[in-house]
């Protein structure tokens, strides 16, 4: 996976995704300061209702913000982020109803840590799609983002430290 | 002390390099009896883990609308049995017993299952028999109250058992394992009980 923590290469990058970003979102990510980077799709089994998709928000401006909601339209019925939690030997999913990123910090989505979940699917994925999702901000703000969707079965997981 | 700081690293470079060469260490099972037999019901019928006797089996318990560590978990266990050389491919096998049986039916659990590998068997069972099962092999796990229809999350252990050619739990890993190290303890056990049924 490529995870882009700092230098150069990752300010490049985050450019181009801010820029993206604003393309899609028609200036929305520009106006909250809000870049999504990294952002995949676990290709769950063509059974499962629900798929999980990993990302990095990074906040780029001088205010916290908070993420307070999430869709996929035409894809899912619903999504949300959750947080995974080890309670008392039992992982637990937990939905965050404002997910706060601090002032030029970002929050980091990935396996075995926090998800954003897509609940009811309305199709089966193909690995090497994109789909299209979107995050609400507190500020009443937008951000609109493509996740490719990735097969990883036989894929070494990176993840998320608990 | 400083004799006894040597000794300790004498013996843990010969322990190290013991360990290395995996037919030297005998594997041997935990102190505590965990795990045992069970019958579930899957899509092609009765499942029983007596039925996997003579093969190294994975065993994970989770549920089908699980997003992250299940499919995590499912490709750890499908990536260690792939490890195994071609001649020992059938001496493997896994099993994903859902613990939601209100929404894993058993055609759900196939499916689900056989996208990993067709090795791994999906199966489930009615609550009570669930919970007898979860207290053997030491399993936490909570189906949290909700309307029908409504969405929720199963939380649950998130252990892959490695159940030996006999029948008994020798070791417990997670969907952070690297999957190598599974494939390194199969081999181990195929070894000491391959032949045993």
């Amino acid at each position: 996976m490529n995870h882009v923590r700092h230098g150069g290469h990752g300010l490049r990058r985050m450019r181009a995704v801010l820029l993206a970003g604003c393309l899609l979102a028609a200036g929305a990510a520009r106006a909250d300061g809000v870049a999504v980077e990294d952002a995949w799709l676990r290709l769950p089994p063509p059974v499962a209702e629900n798929a999980a998709v990993y990302l990095t928000i990074r906040n780029d401006s001088d205010a916290a913000i908070g993420i307070v909601g999430a869709a996929a339209p035409g894809l899912a019925r619903r999504a949300m982020i959750h947080a995974m939690t080890m309670a008392g030997g039992r992982m637990r999913m937990q939905a965050l109803d404002r997910l706060r990123i601090p002032p030029h910090g970002k929050a980091r989505l990935a396996p075995g840590g926090m998800h954003l979940m897509l609940m009811g699917l309305k199709r089966p994925l193909r690995a090497g799609e994109t789909v299209r999702i979107e995050l609400a901000t507190d500020a009443g703000g937008k951000i609109a983002f493509d996740a490719p969707v990735r097969d990883m079965r036989g894929a070494r997981e990176g993840g998320a430290g608990r | 002390m400083a004799g006894v700081a040597g000794g300790m690293l004498l013996l843990a470079a010969m322990l190290w390099a013991a360990a290395a060469f995996e037919r030297i260490v005998s594997p041997r099972l935990p102190p505590q009896a965990i795990g045992g037999d069970f019958s579930l019901q899957s899509a092609t019928g009765a499942l029983r883990l007596a039925d996997f006797r003579g093969r190294v089996t994975l065993v994970y318990f989770g549920y089908t609308h699980c997003p992250d560590a299940c499919p995590m978990a499912l490709g750890v266990m499908a990536a260690a049995m792939r490890a195994m050389p071609a001649a020992w491919a059938d001496r493997v096998a896994g099993v994903f017993v859902g613990l939601d049986p209100e929404r894993d039916s058993p055609r759900a659990l196939r499916a689900y299952a056989r996208f990993f590998d067709a090795r791994i068997h999906g199966a489930t069972a009615g609550p009570a028999a669930l919970a007898g099962i979860a207290r053997q092999w030491r399993l936490d796990w909570h189906v949290p109250p909700h309307r029908a229809g409504e969405d929720y999350a199963v939380e649950h252990s998130t252990f892959i058992y490695l159940v030996t050619p006999r029948g008994k739990v020798a070791d417990v890993f997670d969907e952070r394992t690297d999957p190598a190290l599974i494939a390194a303890e199969i081999k181990r056990w195929l070894l000491a009980e391959g032949g045993a049924k």
